[in-house]
């Protein structure tokens, strides 16, 4: 009997805890961050908060949070983690959350930067370069391969 | 019937026209339209577009007109063509198409170094993606206002349908009046950038580029984009297939009407439908202004990104490229192309620089787009 009230109190309190989302949630630099975890390690830059849960579970709770954040935000999986980016003026740039090795959820909230934006920029315009770079390479292999393909053979000439 | 009621009735039929709506406001955007419209007929910028565009401008800012809203739960005109055509991003791909059966991708094929052009002319992009939201706007909004610098129509509307579909009426504006002042806006960049020796290096004249290759090039293209960029494939996609249609030569028909007819539909519907996005409470806000300030800027620094990458090749290839040749690495094909012609002309009559810059001009359309791609990758 007693077993079975400390499973339904359990399940109960998670209920609530994933049902009310916001209510009384705390937050780092605006990004909500679920009630219930361990604070890692915390910086100005960096807040990592570990949970005595599935990942997932904690997936769904920042699903529901940012249920109507729309188009501002862009939720995404990587790699067995999920990602949630901020495109809006928000001080906070993502949020990770990921399994540990012992099975517990880590979620990482951390600080927007003009680092980020910079880097990210840098990339993007070295990408178009490889984009086209490719594409030259392509096509001077190609045509290299069609001009040794149409010449004639050595010695051919006149017979 | 009293007088009074008679009054009552007429001030009542009065109230359904739209002058006593009329504001201020109104009348502004009367003006920009006009100038488009005058632009387009009069100077000749860019008529295909200007011209529709700014009718829309114009038929679109009268209080009470039926043609952007909703009436009775249904669209209206425009905002039917506006749905389909810019909303679903069907017009943007559709013009690609068009714009692929037309286009000889010879130049390029036969020196596709300067494909490398086209990739340094989108140095603006970044930059005023940059600039732009140090001014306030969101990163998403940012990408659709970077892109008005490659300056190419179809892509600027393809991205900021898909990120920021709010500013598609100023951004499609500035791209596409830039683009119209190309041959104001480059040659002082131009000379500023190259010294008169430069401007006189003549390239040797081009090789032939066979008819395979000119089959294989869009083939081998979108081979490429899909792998690298997929999210821009439905805007390349239908370029390259447009101009397997017109290299294949077997589909005659088809071509002809993708150059053509569907070409001239699609231009219709898209300016008219861009013009009337740009109706007064919408348009007159500091947002649009800002947009055409760093379009402006945008443009500025794409021209100089491809002649300082031509330059930075010029010290590692044999035989030396005409810097002029950079500055057509901003797409607006062919218009740039023509002003590297020009300006090289007034340095050395016999200078042919045109074919030279439709390279880094067909260049500078696949660098857009890449860019473009690279921006929905990030923020879709």
């Amino acid at each position: 009997m007693g077993e079975a009230m400390k499973k339904i109190l359990t399940i109960t309190a998670l209920i609530w805890m994933l049902g009310t989302p916001a209510a009384g949630a705390a937050d780092f630099l605006g990004a909500p961050v679920m009630s219930g975890g361990r604070t890692i390690s915390q910086s100005e830059r960096e807040l990592k908060t570990g949970y005595g849960l599935p990942a997932a579970r904690v997936a769904d709770y920042y699903h529901q949070v940012f249920g109507d954040a729309g188009s501002s935000l862009k939720i995404r999986e990587r790699g067995g983690q999920v990602w949630i980016e901020d495109f809006e003026a928000r001080p906070w740039h993502k949020i990770v959350i990921e399994s540990s090795p012992a099975g517990e959820a880590v979620v990482t909230i951390t600080r927007d930067s003009w680092t980020w934006i910079l880097t990210m920029l840098v990339f993007r315009f070295l990408g178009v370069f490889v984009v086209l770079l490719v594409l030259y390479l392509a096509l001077s292999i190609f045509t290299a391969i069609l001009y040794r393909s149409s010449r004639r053979p050595a010695g051919s000439e006149g017979k | 019937m009293t007088f009074n009621e008679i009054l009552d009735m007429m001030y009542g039929i009065f109230l359904t026209t739209g002058i006593a709506a009329l504001s201020w406001k109104h009348v502004l955007m009367w003006g920009i339209g006009l100038v488009f419209i005058y632009l387009a007929i009069k100077k000749d910028f860019e008529p295909l577009l200007l011209l529709p565009i700014g009718f829309g401008i114009f038929v679109v800012n009268f209080p009470f007109v039926p043609l952007m809203g909703f009436s009775q739960g249904h669209p209206e005109l425009i905002r039917v063509f506006y749905h389909y055509g810019l909303e679903w991003e069907v017009v943007p791909c559709l013009i690609f198409l068009g714009l692929g059966a037309m286009t000889d991708f010879g130049p390029l094929i036969a020196n596709p170094k300067t494909l490398l052009v086209g990739a340094g002319a989108q140095l603006g992009v970044f930059i005023t993606f940059t600039g732009t939201v140090l001014a306030g706007f969101t990163l998403k909004e940012a990408a659709s206002v970077g892109i008005i610098g490659g300056a190419d129509g179809p892509t600027t509307i393809y991205l900021t349908q898909a990120l920021a579909p709010h500013l598609l009426g100023a951004n499609a504006l500035a791209a596409y009046s830039y683009m119209a002042m190309v041959p104001l806006i480059q040659p002082p960049i131009m000379r500023m950038l190259t010294t008169p020796e430069e401007r006189r290096i003549r390239m040797r004249q081009l090789r032939p580029v066979s008819k395979l290759e000119k089959i294989f090039y869009p083939i081998i293209c979108t081979i490429v984009i899909a792998l690298l960029v997929p999210s821009v494939i439905p805007l390349m996609g239908m370029f390259m297939f447009g101009n397997l249609m017109k290299e294949s030569g077997v589909v005659g028909r088809l071509t002809e009407t993708a150059q053509n007819a569907l070409m001239n539909i699609v231009t219709i519907l898209l300016g008219i439908s861009v013009g009337a996005t740009m109706e007064a409470e919408r348009f007159l806000s500091w947002k649009p202004l800002l947009i055409f300030g760093l379009g402006l800027l945008d443009f500025f620094v794409c021209t100089m990104g491809g002649i300082v990458t031509v330059k930075i090749m010029n010290r590692f290839v044999k035989e030396k490229m005409n810097p002029l040749i950079g500055s057509a690495g901003v797409s607006a094909v062919p218009m740039s192309a023509r002003v590297s012609q020009r300006i090289g002309q007034e340095y050395d009559r016999k200078n042919h620089l045109l074919m030279h810059a439709m390279g880094p001009n067909l260049a500078g359309v696949i660098g857009t787009a890449a860019a473009a791609g690279m921006f929905i990758a990030m923020f879709r």
